[in-house]
Parts: structure tokens; C-alpha cells; sequence
């Protein structure tokens, strides 16, 4: 789709750059707002910089310098000029509602919408993973076998990492689980190929978390309820997939989701990575590298996540 | 009534961002960027929100009640993080009109001192 040949990293510089200069702004606003700013920032340097190239990033640049300059005080400001206004337009709530009680809702108007359910988020995780995987079609590309077997094929530390992930994502008050969630996952699983190449590589559980929590910032909200996977987070497992598939493993383990998360490059975790000094790579390099070592003697697939999954074998050979 | 309209008096004039977001609003909810995407589409490319006056307008909004969070969910044409929705409240409908009415008072002045030519018939008569 898009040319992938312009370099990344005016993109990754830009958004770091933009997220320290949010620091200027009041804390309350910069926790309101200040995740949906940088989200909002980084969509059009992508967008820009896909059309224009660095020119067109610098203009961006311009642009919001001077957004900065003028949004900035005025946040700052507010405090001393805005009690008035905010009195004056408060009572609007209240009498509001009333008047429009009266008058009937105007066409198109929806009402609030409860708060979502609170069943417990793991049972939701693993019930909407497992039908994200079963809708998965086989694409050229991803193991041809039967669908529902997808879940089947995750070994228990690559299902342990979702679920350490979810549980990532709620400590942060975040409503979704992103490749950044998986990351902190893979990383605090500790035990499997991914974690073991992540450790090798200098990346630390509470590094990995600060760096997140720099970059995306706290929820305000408990999270209750659904938390599901972004549809790059859903990418990445489907990339893992095809990485399993190419390294003809008939199982999928957290080596496969860290490969799939290079993979995708374009994630927050992909950026908390390159932020922390791993080049991309060098981790694709180093985990191919530490399951070619493994592999040297015993069978691949029981080295490491052992799948468990013995006789589902023959279904994973059979479009290869 | 009175109040409710007093309350609506009392907004007026908006900002030009601010009922650029409002318009932005009018057709159905929006994520931040669709918004800003959206203004800058109808305005030609003239008015960029940068974040910093999109997101300060956005909490105006929100505080007086012109605008409400709807609902969390990922854009599928942005394939991206979830995104934080916003639309127009029964009391935001109002006030936007309310100001388009201030200003369509205010061109119809300007046609009267003859700043501004008056409208041709055609697209009129044709509904466009």
C-alpha cells in the first residue's frame, strides 16, 4: 500500500518530540487529553509525511509550533479568565435537559448509553481472542488449518503473555489491549524465547512500563468491562502466525508474537522498543538466532513453549 | 424556554473552531482526527486545528455541555488504537444553530450594504 521506503524514524522522532513538548501544558489537561493529542498528532505526520515526505513534516512542524504557541497559554490562562464563562454556562445542564424534555429530543439524538457489563475482563479476553482467532480465514500466507484450532495452537506461555497483557492494559486504566500490552506481556512472562531475547537485549519489565506509561500515559478511568485487541495487536497475531508458519513451528509461542511484533514495526511497542536502544532487527536477528541455538539439538517445537498439541500435527502439514 | 434560550445567547458568538467542530459534529460522531480531517477538508485546507486548539476546544465543549463522549472503539479505515468518539448533545444542535443564524443574519446584512452580492436564483431555487 504505502511506499514503505521512506525512513521511519522522522515519524518515531516527531511524536517523541511532540510528547515532550505536552509537558507544557496544565497536568490536568495534558492527562485529559494528552494521549488522544499525541494520537491525533502522530495520524498526520503519517499522513503527511506518506504524501509529502520531510517537507511536508516541517510544514506540519510549523503548523503545530504555532497550535503550541497558541493553545498553551490559553490552557494555562484559563484558570484565572474562565470561572466566569464556565459559571455562567453551568446552570445550562440541568435546565437544559429540562427544556429539551419539553421541546422532545431532536431527531438523531441517542440516548446515554449504560456502563458496559462488568464481567471479570478474563473471561472476555479469552472469549473474544478465541473468536478473533476462529474468524482468522486462512490467507496465503497463514497456517492453512482448521480455524478452530487456531487457540489450540498458542503453548501456554504464549496464552500466559495475553493474559499477563490484559492484565497490563488494566493496571494502566487502558481500555484495549495494544502491541504495547503485549510487549509489557512478553516481557514479563519471563521465562519464554521472547523474554529471553528482550532480557538479552536490555529490556527491563519497569523500563518497558515507564516508557509506556510516557508515552500513552495513564487511563482516568478504571477499566471495567471489555478490553479487547486492537486491530494492530490482532495484526501482530496474525503475523505471528505466518512467522510460526515460516519456520515451519506447528505451534505458536511468544517467540512467534515478539517476531510478529517486529514485524508490524509501525506499533507503540515497536517504538518503546527503538525508544529503549532495540533496533528491530536486532531483535528479529537475535530471536531467529536464539531458536536456531535451541534447535541445535532436541526437536524445535519442544524446546522452548512446548505446544502440548502433539496430534494436531498432521493438520498443520497438510497445506504446507 | 426562556432560560434554555438565555443559555444559548450567553455561548454566542462561537469561535470559528469551535462551530467548525460543531459542523464537523453535525452529520454524526467523530473521533479527534476525523474532526480535524473533516475541518480541514470543508475549509479547503485554510483552517488546520492543530491538536493543541482541537483538544482545548473539545474541552470547552465538553464542559458546557456542547458535546459528549460517546463511545471508545478503534476507526476500522485507520487500523489503529482505539479512539475517543465525541458528539453533538440536543443543547450543541441548538447552539450551532443559533449561530448559524447569527451569521446568516450577519450576511444578509452585509448583502444589504451591498459587501456581498446577492445569490443568484439557481443554486437556490435548485436546493443545493
Amino acid at each position: 500500500m504505502a511506499p514503505r521506503s521512506r525512513p521511519r524514524w522522522p515519524l518515531a522522532a516527531s511524536l517523541r518530540l511532540y510528547q515532550l513538548l505536552l509537558v507544557l501544558y496544565p497536568p490536568r489537561f495534558r492527562r485529559a487529553f494528552g494521549p488522544q493529542m499525541a494520537q491525533v498528532f502522530g495520524d498526520c505526520c503519517a499522513e503527511v509525511y506518506r504524501c509529502g515526505g520531510t517537507p511536508a513534516l516541517l510544514r506540519l512542524w510549523a503548523d503545530t509550533l504555532r497550535d503550541l504557541l497558541t493553545s498553551v497559554p490559553r490552557e494555562r490562562l484559563e484558570r484565572f479568565e474562565r470561572p466566569r464563562a464556565r459559571r455562567a454556562a453551568a446552570p445550562a445542564q440541568a435546565p437544559a435537559g429540562a427544556f429539551f424534555l419539553e421541546a422532545g429530543p431532536p431527531a438523531g439524538h441517542v440516548p446515554d448509553s449504560p456502563r458496559r457489563s462488568t464481567m471479570p475482563t478474563s473471561m472476555l479476553l479469552s472469549r473474544r481472542l478465541k473468536r478473533f482467532l476462529q474468524r482468522m480465514r486462512p490467507q496465503p500466507g497463514s497456517i492453512p488449518l482448521d480455524d478452530r484450532l487456531r487457540f489450540e495452537r498458542f503453548t501456554e506461555r504464549a496464552r500466559h503473555t495475553l493474559h499477563l497483557a490484559q492484565e497490563e492494559a488494566q493496571r494502566l486504566n487502558h481500555h484495549y489491549i495494544g502491541t504495547e500490552h503485549l510487549l509489557l506481556g512478553l516481557v514479563r512472562e519471563g521465562d519464554g524465547v521472547a523474554a529471553k531475547v528482550l532480557a538479552g537485549l536490555g529490556i527491563r519489565l519497569d523500563a518497558v512500563r515507564d516508557a509506556v506509561i510516557f508515552i500513552i500515559g495513564r487511563g482516568d478511568r478504571r477499566v471495567e468491562g471489555e478490553v479487547g485487541l486492537t486491530p494492530r495487536s490482532k495484526k501482530v497475531i496474525q503475523l505471528a502466525f505466518d512467522e510460526a508458519r515460516r519456520l515451519n513451528h506447528h505451534y505458536l509461542g511468544t517467540e512467534h508474537l515478539l517476531l510478529g511484533l517486529v514485524r508490524e514495526g509501525d506499533g507503540i511497542a515497536a517504538g518503546v522498543l527503538e525508544r529503549l536502544g532495540a533496533n528491530l532487527d536486532d531483535v528479529r536477528t537475535q530471536t531467529l538466532r536464539v531458536l536456531a541455538d535451541l534447535s541445535g539439538s532436541p526437536p524445535d517445537r519442544s524446546v522452548e513453549d512446548g505446544p502440548g498439541h502433539e496430534g494436531q500435527e498432521g493438520s498443520g502439514d497438510s497445506g504446507a | 424556554m426562556e432560560k434554555a434560550a438565555r443559555e444559548v445567547e450567553a455561548l454566542l458568538p462561537l469561535t470559528p473552531a469551535v462551530f467548525q467542530i460543531l459542523l464537523a459534529l453535525s452529520e454524526g460522531e467523530r473521533h479527534g482526527y476525523g474532526i480535524m480531517r473533516e475541518v480541514s477538508a470543508r475549509s479547503g485546507g485554510r483552517l488546520r486545528l492543530g491538536p493543541g486548539t482541537l483538544y482545548g476546544s473539545i474541552k470547552r465543549l465538553l464542559a458546557d455541555r456542547l458535546i459528549e463522549e460517546s463511545d471508545e472503539r478503534p476507526d476500522p479505515a485507520l487500523d489503529d488504537q482505539r479512539r475517543r468518539y465525541y458528539r453533538l448533545t440536543p443543547f450543541g444542535r441548538r447552539v450551532a444553530e443559533a449561530e448559524a443564524e447569527r451569521l446568516a443574519q450577519l450576511v444578509s446584512l452585509a448583502r444589504a450594504r451591498r459587501l456581498l452580492p446577492e445569490p443568484l436564483p439557481g443554486p437556490v431555487a435548485g436546493g443545493v
